[in-house]
C-alpha cells in the first residue's frame, strides 16, 4: 500500500470508530435499558473477517523477496558509518574502499532492477530511498556484522536521496547521500 | 595432496581479491563454438540456454592443479547436480577430444550428462579467456601453462553472476550453487569471529539460518517468567503450610 | 488501609509533578523541529531520551499503582513492595536524569546497541544510565512479584488465570480484574528479564571487551521496550474493568468464557508481537517476520471484541452521569483502538517498508498512550480523589476535557499526516528533503500546548487533594 492509501484507510477507520463512540455516548443521556450482548458475536466475526482479508492481502507481499527471481542489472555496495553512506559498484571492505567510494558518481538506470548490499561499519543505521517527490519508496536497515540485500526497480528518473532512518547520533538528521536515476 | 595444500595457500592469498565482484558482474560471455566430448558441435550460449551453468576451465595436459581442482569440484558439486549444469572447457590448444575423454573416465564423470566437457577451436580460446578475465601464461621452460583456478556462475543469458577462485571451503561453493539455481538469499552475515553470542548462525551449506545459542537468550524472558510464577506458587504453598502448622 | 492510601497518593503526586515537565520536553522538541526554537543537537536528543523514558516510567508506575490500590478489593495487599518500588523508582529516575542532563547521554530510550559505545558522552554516563535502568527494573520487578504473591495467596495460578471459566464453570469466580492483572503481571516479567540480560551484555562489553551480536541485542531491547509499554496499557484496562461499570451505574463485569480465553491468548501473543520492530532487519529469519505480522493482528481482536464492546454496551442507553473519570475512561478506549488501528496498519510488513521510523510511529503510540493509557490512569486518579476527598472536580470537567482532547487530537494528527508524507522520526531538524515536517511540527507543538494547559489545570486540582491525604495520615 502507498502512504496515501494507508492514511486514507486510517482516516476512514478513525472516523467510523469515533462515530460509533459518539452515537453510543449520545444514547447514554437517557436511560433506555436494552442489551447489546447478542451483537457481540457479530462484532467478533466481523473483526475476524476484516483481519483475515487484510492478512490474506498483505502477508505474502513481503519486501524481502522483491525481484528475487530477476537478475539485477547492477549491484551497489553500501557501507554506512556515522554520518555518511559510502555507495560503490565495488565491494566496500576496508577503510580505503570506504574512502574511495565517495569519489564515485553513482548512476542508476531507470526501469531496471538494482541490488543494494547494505551493511554498517559502526552502529545501526537506516537506508531509506526517498524519491524525487520526497516520499520513501523502499528501505532496509544497515546492521553491523550483517549484509542486507535490497532489490529495487526505479521507475521514475530523477535525483534520489538516501536518508538515515535509524537514530545514530547527533548528526543523524544530516546523514544523507544522493544518486541520479537516468533514462537509458 | 601437495597440490591441494598449494591450492589452498593460493586461494588464501587471493581470497580478498576475488570478492571484487564489480569487475566481472554481469559481463556477457562471447558465444564461442564448442565441440563436446561426444563429437557434437554447439555454442557456449546454447549450453546455458536451458539451465544456469557453473563453468570452469582446464587443460588435459596440465601437470599442476587441474586434475586436483576437478576432483575437488566433483566432490563439492556431486556427479549428478540438479538445477544447474557443470561445463568444463579446455583452454589448452593441444587438447584433443581423446585427451578429454581419458580425463573424464579417470574422474569417473564420463557418463554424467550434467557434466559437459568440451574443446574449442584454438582461435576462439583467447576470445573466451578475455571475456572471462581469465589469467593464462604459457611457460616454455616447463612446457605448461600458469593459469587461474576459478569457477564462474553463468546465467541463462550468458552473463557472469559470481566467480570464485581456488580451493575454498566447499560450503562457499554451495553458496555459488544456490546462486546458480536462482535462489535469492536476501541477507547474510559478515565474518565476525569475536562476537560472543549470536541468535542465528548462517549455514553456508544450505543457505539458511540455524538457531544458535543467542536464541536461547530470547527464550529466557518468557520461560523464566513462567518459572517465576511457579516458584511464587510454591512459596505461597509453603507459607500456608507453615501457617497451618503453627495454628494447629 | 491508610498505608495503601498514602503510597497511592504519593505516587499520584509524584507522577503528576513529573508529567507536565515531560510534556514540556516534548513541546520543546516539536517547536525546535518547527524552527521556532534553536536547540543544539545534544540538547534535543537529551530531551528526546528523557521525554520517552520519563513518560513510560511515570505512567507505567501509575498504572501499577492504580492496580495495586484496587487489588485490595479482592486480596490482602502488603504495601512494602509498593514502597520499595517507589523509592527505587525515584533513585532510578534521578540517576537517569543525571546521566542524561549532566552526563550528556542522548541515545534515545532504546540505547540501541552499539550506539552507546559510539555516542559522544561523558565516560560515566552510559554505566550510570544502565544502573538507572537496572534500579527501575528491580523496583518494578519486586513490586510486580509482591502483587503476584498477594494474588496467589488467595487464588491458585489456574484460578487467577480463570482457567475454570474456560470450560464454562462459574465457581469459584475469578473477577476480570484479577484475571487481567495476573496475565499482565506475568506478561510484563519477560520485559524485566530481557532488560537484565541487555544490561549484563552491555556490561560485558563495557568492562570485559566482549563484543555482542547487534541482532541479538536489538531483539532483546525490543522484548524489553515493547512488552513493557504493551503491558502498561493492559494495567490500564484492568483498572477500567474494575471501575467503569460502577461509574456507569451498572453491576460489575463478570468473567465469561470468551473473556478468559481472550486474556489467556493475549498473555502468549504479546510475547511475539515485538518482532514487528525488526521488520526492516532483513537478517531476522523470515518466519519470525510472519509471526510478527500475525501476532500483531491477532492480539487486538480479543482486546477489541471484549473490552471495547463491553464498554460500549455498558454506556449504551445507560442514562449515566458524565464527569471527568468516566469521560477519561470512555475516550481513552476510543483513542486506544484508533491508535491500535494505525499501529496494525504499520505492523503489515509491506506497509512498514515505507512507514518504518517515520512519524507514523510516534503518531500511533501517542494516540494510545497520551490519549489512551494516560487517560485510563487519570480516570483512576480522578476516581481516587473523589473517593478520598468527595470532590468530583465538576468545575474542571469542561475546560480540562475539551483542552486535553482537542489538543491531543490535533497533536497526534500532525504526526499522522507528516508520517504519511515520509517525515522521519527522531531528528532534531528536518532536512530539506521533508521540509513539510517543520510546519506539522509547529502545528503539533501548538496543539500540545493545549494539552499542557489542560494538564496544569488538572494537576493543580489533583495534587492539592492528594497532598491533603498525605498530610492527614
Amino acid at each position: 500500500m502507498s502512504q496515501n492509501t494507508v492514511l486514507a484507510l486510517f482516516l476512514i477507520g478513525a472516523f467510523i470508530i469515533a462515530a460509533v463512540f459518539w452515537l453510543v455516548w449520545r444514547s447514554s443521556h437517557e436511560a433506555a435499558p436494552s442489551s447489546a450482548e447478542p451483537l457481540r458475536r457479530w462484532v467478533f466475526l466481523g473483526l475476524v473477517v476484516f483481519a483475515g482479508i487484510f492478512t490474506a492481502l498483505t502477508l505474502f507481499r513481503m519486501p524481502y523477496f522483491l525481484y528475487a527471481d530477476e537478475i539485477p542489472a547492477r549491484v551497489l555496495h553500501v557501507a554506512t558509518r556515522q554520518f555518511a553512506f559510502a555507495i560503490s559498484e565495488r565491494p566496500i571492505e576496508s577503510d580505503a574502499d570506504y574512502a574511495a567510494a565517495f569519489a564515485e558518481k553513482v548512476q542508476i538506470p531507470v526501469g531496471q532492477v538494482v541490488e543494494f548490499r547494505v551493511t554498517s561499519f559502526d552502529v545501526n543505521h537506516g537506508f531509506a530511498l526517498y524519491a524525487p517527490n520526497g516520499r520513501i519508496v523502499a528501505q532496509v536497515q544497515a546492521m553491523p556484522g550483517y549484509m542486507n540485500r535490497l532489490r529495487w526497480r526505479f521507475d521514475e528518473p530523477g535525483e534520489y536521496v538516501v536518508q538515515c532512518l535509524e537514530y545514530c547520533g547527533l548528526a543523524h538528521a544530516r546523514m544523507q547521500a544522493r544518486f541520479v536515476v537516468k533514462g537509458s | 595432496m601437495l597440490a591441494y595444500i598449494g591450492g589452498i595457500l593460493i586461494a588464501a592469498g587471493t581470497a580478498r581479491a576475488q570478492l571484487n565482484e564489480g569487475q566481472y558482474y554481469l559481463r556477457t560471455l562471447p558465444d564461442v563454438p564448442i565441440v563436446l566430448v561426444d563429437g557434437s558441435k554447439t555454442t557456449l550460449h546454447r549450453l546455458f540456454q536451458s539451465q544456469s551453468v557453473i563453468l570452469t576451465l582446464f587443460s588435459a595436459h596440465c601437470g599442476g592443479l587441474c586434475s586436483a581442482y576437478l576432483l575437488y569440484l566433483r566432490q563439492a558439486l556431486g556427479s549428478t547436480p540438479t538445477g544447474f549444469r557443470v561445463v568444463v572447457l579446455s583452454f589448452d590448444p593441444r587438447d584433443t577430444l581423446a585427451d578429454v575423454r581419458v580425463l573424464t573416465q579417470r574422474l569417473a564423470l564420463a557418463e554424467h550428462p550434467s557434466w559437459q566437457w568440451g574443446v574449442m577451436d584454438p582461435e576462439q580460446i583467447p576470445r573466451l579467456l578475455a571475456g572471462l578475465g581469465y589469467a593464462l601464461r604459457y611457460d616454455p621452460t616447463r612446457n605448461d601453462y600458469d593459469h587461474s583456478i576459478v569457477v564462474f556462475v553463468v546465467d541463462r543469458q550468458g552473463n557472469i553472476l559470481r566467480r570464485m577462485e581456488g580451493f575454498q571451503d566447499p560450503a562457499l561453493l554451495k553458496d555459488l550453487v544456490r546462486e546458480a539455481r536462482g535462489n535469492f538469499v536476501f541477507s547474510y552475515p559478515l565474518p565476525a569471529t569475536d562476537v560472543a553470542l549470536r541468535c542465528f548462525d548462517f549455514d553456508k551449506e544450505t543457505g539458511t539460518w540455524r538457531l544458535s545459542w543467542g536464541m536461547a537468550l530470547l527464550l529466557l524472558p518468557p520461560v523464566s517468567s513462567l518459572a517465576i510464577a511457579l516458584l511464587l506458587r510454591l512459596l505461597v504453598a509453603l507459607e500456608q503450610f507453615r501457617a497451618a502448622d503453627s495454628s494447629s | 488501609m491508610t498505608a495503601l492510601n498514602r503510597i497511592t497518593a504519593a505516587w499520584i503526586v509524584t507522577v503528576l509533578l513529573v508529567f507536565p515537565i515531560a510534556i514540556l520536553f516534548g513541546i520543546l522538541m516539536r517547536l525546535n523541529q518547527g524552527n521556532a526554537l534553536s536547540l543544539s543537537s545534544l540538547t534535543f536528543y537529551a530531551l528526546m531520551t528523557a521525554h520517552g523514558l520519563l513518560m513510560v516510567g511515570i505512567w507505567f508506575s501509575m498504572a501499577m499503582a492504580g492496580v495495586s490500590y484496587l487489588l485490595q478489593r479482592y486480596v490482602e495487599v502488603r504495601t512494602w513492595p509498593i514502597t520499595f518500588g517507589y523509592v527505587l523508582t525515584l533513585v532510578g529516575v534521578v540517576l537517569l536524569l543525571a546521566a542524561i542532563f549532566v552526563g550528556g547521554l542522548h541515545t534515545g530510550w532504546y540505547f540501541l546497541y552499539p550506539l552507546p559505545f559510539y555516542a559522544r558522552t561523558t565516560s560515566w554516563a552510559p554505566p550510570v544510565f544502565l544502573l538507572a535502568l537496572a534500579s527501575l527494573g528491580v523496583a518494578w520487578l519486586v513490586w510486580a512479584l509482591g502483587l503476584l504473591m498477594a494474588i496467589l495467596r488467595r487464588y491458585s495460578l489456574g484460578q487467577a488465570l480463570a482457567w475454570q471459566h474456560l470450560t464454562g464453570k462459574t465457581e469459584p469466580e475469578t473477577p476480570p480484574f484479577i484475571l487481567i492483572t495476573t496475565t499482565t503481571l506475568l506478561g510484563v516479567l519477560p520485559a524485566f528479564v530481557a532488560a537484565v540480560v541487555v544490561i549484563v551484555l552491555f556490561a560485558l562489553e563495557y568492562w570485559g571487551g566482549l563484543k555482542q551480536d547487534a541482532l541479538l541485542m536489538k531483539n532483546l531491547t525490543f522484548i524489553f521496550g515493547h512488552t513493557l509499554v504493551n503491558e502498561m496499557l493492559y494495567f490500564g484496562i484492568a483498572t477500567l474493568y474494575e471501575l467503569f461499570p460502577g461509574l456507569a451505574g451498572k453491576p460489575p463485569y463478570k468473567t465469561k468464557p470468551f473473556v478468559a480465553l481472550a486474556w489467556n491468548l493475549v498473555l502468549v501473543v504479546v510475547w511475539t508481537a515485538y518482532f514487528h520492530h525488526l521488520y526492516m532487519d532483513f537478517v531476522q529469519p523470515v518466519v519470525l517476520q510472519y509471526i510478527g505480522q500475525l501476532a500483531s493482528w491477532i492480539a487486538p481482536i480479543p482486546a477489541v471484541a471484549v473490552t471495547t464492546f463491553s464498554v460500549l454496551a455498558t454506556v449504551y442507553g445507560s442514562g449515566m452521569k458524565w464527569w471527568l473519570a468516566p469521560t477519561f475512561f470512555f475516550t481513552g478506549v476510543m483513542f486506544w483502538i484508533i491508535g491500535g488501528f494505525a499501529a496494525i496498519l504499520d505492523a503489515i510488513v509491506a506497509n512498514n517498508f515505507v512507514l518504518h521510523n517515520t512519524l507514523w510511529v510516534p503518531a500511533h503510540f501517542h494516540t494510545y498512550n497520551l490519549l489512551g493509557n494516560v487517560l485510563f490512569s487519570l480516570g483512576f486518579i480522578t476516581w481516587f480523589v473523589r473517593e478520598k476527598s468527595g470532590d468530583d472536580s465538576g468545575r474542571l470537567y469542561r475546560p480540562v476535557a475539551t483542552l486535553y482532547l482537542l489538543g491531543g487530537t490535533g497533536f497526534v494528527f500532525a504526526f499522522y499526516i507528516a508520517g504519511s508524507a515520509s517525515v522521519m522520526r527522531r531528528v532534531d531538524k528536518y532536512p530539506e528533503l521533508v521540509s513539510s515536517g517543520s510546519l506539522w511540527a509547529l502545528i503539533g507543538g501548538l496543539f500540545a500546548i493545549l494539552v499542557f494547559a489542560a494538564t496544569l489545570l488538572y494537576v493543580a486540582h489533583a495534587i492539592q487533594r492528594c497532598w491533603r491525604i498525605l498530610a492527614a495520615s
